[in-house]
């Protein structure tokens, strides 16, 4: 499903964000954020809107969350654990609830 | 003052959500300059409620309201069909980006 990679490739570029501190840094993200709109774009075209953006943003979240208290070692609390997991299973739903169109 | 901007943020990053819809293969110029204004809008008026909301709590509005506001243009405009099912996975994903913001 494109929502997935697109959503990957915005895990990608806003964990960079948090330490970009070269030009090169800039142009990668800014690379990574133009690829990761355009697999949107495609996936617009088989799912509704709706539910294409709230899994786009959605997994974005749960991407950099995991990733900022894996990699970055951030603490974690009960409660966000809860709702990542309330995230997950609304993620997982709308993936088995919407079937995609073919054109 | 920072809650207008948060707003004004989320109804542009609708807009260019929406605006995605009908570039369609990038057949259509005009959609991709609505697109590409309005993200940039988006994110200056979102730095700008930043400024004096704390990070976490502006995001989160931020995603909420463009989450919200494009399922029901996507109902409205594009007559999408929603079953509920899918209305309270979609929900589901709302409360978790939201309170996930707000409990960091």
């Amino acid at each position: 499903m494109l929502v997935f990679a697109a959503a990957i490739l915005e895990i990608l570029w806003a964990s960079m964000l948090k330490d970009a501190d070269s030009v090169m840094m800039w142009i990668l993200i800014f690379i990574l954020i133009v690829a990761s709109f355009l697999l949107l774009i495609k996936a617009y075209k088989f799912i509704p809107i709706g539910i294409a953006y709230a899994v786009f943003v959605g997994i974005g979240t749960v991407g950099t969350y995991i990733v900022s208290i894996t990699i970055l070692g951030e603490a974690t609390s009960k409660q966000q654990v809860a709702f990542l997991i309330l995230l997950l299973i609304g993620i997982i739903g709308l993936k088995l609830t919407t079937k995609e169109e073919r054109e | 003052m920072a809650w207008i901007y948060i707003l004004l943020a989320g109804l542009e990053e609708v807009i260019s959500v929406v605006a995605m819809k009908y570039v369609d293969g990038f057949k259509h110029k005009k959609p991709i300059a609505v697109m590409g204004v309005g993200f940039m809008a988006s994110f200056y008026f979102l730095s700008q409620a930043m400024q004096e909301i704390a990070i976490g709590i502006a995001y989160a509005a931020w995603s909420g309201i463009g989450t919200i506001g494009i399922a029901i243009v996507g109902i409205l405009r594009f007559k999408e069909k929603m079953n509920i099912l899918q209305f309270i996975f979609l929900s589901l994903i709302l409360v978790g980006v939201v309170g996930l913001q707000l409990a960091s």
